[in-house]
């Protein structure tokens, strides 16, 4: 998993958000290092749907523009979880071997 | 509409039409929302991000989709090849006509035998325009006035040849020009005419004559220092870009079965014409292989997508 769909994912984890919203939050997560563009964004926001890692929460009109709200799913914070865990593995890894040196 | 918004909506026109049907509002919205004040023109860095989302999305491998969809979109490619083959052929043709007009004039041809040909280059250059203007207005009747002016120029041809004309050698004549119009035809009220997969295979075949023109040119210099501007000079020239259309198909065909569609479907047009004219079916033998090719290589690559 990349770091983009990684933080789209950890950016649903506490709460439903829409589009923008997750990218501020995106940001915000990764400390203003990672910056997700709007077609990055989409783009993962697809493929995560179809792999039924996230749904639509719910649709708001705001300014006669529809605003749609997406969670992560079971099988969405799954996926998150073991994606954690497999950074954590690996950053545990690069640890042991530079504290080696 | 602000200029930004016009300015996002033409970056989020090169989505493939399914992505847009489900995501193109929230996607302009939230571009518009990343704007800073008195912002008129989108971020350069998300200009970028939305092309190469775009271009990802449009590769999105076939697999996904059912075969029927794939086929209609590998016979759009087809007709779009074809149609820009045919557009690189006819401007070569008008620049060789250009080319020879002073001499031909200087020697007393006829102006009736210089202006027909010329009449119908223009013409057919004109069905063409009208037909990239109907693919992105998405106006089906000028496809169909296409469809019919090409279908005419073609019967127009057969009539002027000499020898004895029959209704099936003229219409063999008249119906493989209109082809990728009578697709076009078919294909606009069912909204799957992606702009993308339009100008793809138009840039292809337009850069394909382009490059055996080019070569043509470097091949004359070197072959008899001289470079001959002769009638069959368009000929061999459009036949070079055929072949390489043949070589770029099979080689993208590997990585996605609509390329090996497009050159299916290009080949019964080009056969087309000699099958209406002496009523072969063994014309159509190798589009019936390739199409098997490629719902074949469609088959392992759902199948290697589920495992």
């Amino acid at each position: 998993m990349q770091d983009p769909t990684f933080l789209i994912l950890l950016a649903l984890s506490d709460r439903p958000r829409h589009g923008y919203g997750i990218l501020l939050e995106a940001k915000e997560l990764s400390g203003g290092t990672i910056r997700i563009g709007p077609g990055t964004l989409y783009g993962a926001l697809e493929r995560l749907e179809e792999a039924g890692h996230i749904e639509l929460d719910r649709e708001e009109i705001e300014d006669g523009r529809p605003r749609r709200y997406y969670r992560l799913t079971r099988r969405g914070r799954g996926v998150l979880v073991e994606e954690t865990q497999r950074r954590d593995a690996l950053v545990g890894l690069a640890k042991q071997r530079l504290a080696h040196r | 509409m602000s200029p930004l918004e016009r300015r996002v909506r033409a970056l989020t026109a090169l989505f493939p039409a399914s992505f847009r049907a489900r995501w193109e509002e929230e996607l302009v919205l939230t571009t518009l929302e990343t704007r800073t004040a008195g912002q008129s023109w989108p971020h350069p860095r998300d200009a970028l991000d939305l092309l190469v989302a775009a271009i990802r999305a449009h590769a999105k491998t076939p697999a996904d989709q059912p075969f029927r969809v794939v086929l209609v979109q590998g016979i759009a490619l087809g007709a779009t090849l074809l149609a820009s083959l045919r557009v690189g052929v006819l401007l070569l043709r008008l620049g060789l006509f250009l080319y020879w007009l002073p001499t031909n004039s200087a020697a007393g041809v006829p102006f009736a035998d210089l202006a027909l040909p010329a009449a119908l280059l223009v013409l057919e250059l004109a069905a063409y325009v009208g037909l990239a203007v109907a693919l992105l207005q998405r106006r089906r009747v000028l496809a169909w006035a296409g469809a019919i002016a090409l279908g005419g120029i073609g019967l127009l041809g057969a009539l002027r040849y000499g020898g004895p004309v029959d209704l099936r050698w003229a219409l063999g004549m008249a119906i493989p020009g209109a082809v990728p119009f009578l697709v076009a035809a078919a294909m606009i009220p069912a909204r799957q005419t992606d702009r993308a997969l339009a100008v793809q295979p138009a840039l292809v075949g337009l850069a394909l004559v382009a490059l055996a023109a080019a070569t043509w040119r470097l091949a004359a210099l070197f072959v008899t220092a001289t470079w001959h501007l002769s009638p069959g000079t368009v000929d061999r020239i459009s036949a070079a870009g055929a072949a390489l259309l043949l070589v770029a198909c099979i080689a993208a065909g590997f990585a996605d079965p609509r390329w090996l569609i497009a050159l299916g479907f290009a080949v019964v047009s080009w056969n087309a014409r000699e099958f209406i004219q002496t009523g072969d079916p063994l014309a159509f033998i190798g589009t019936a292989v390739v199409v098997t090719v490629a719902w074949v290589q469609w088959r392992v690559l759902r199948r290697s997508r589920a495992s």
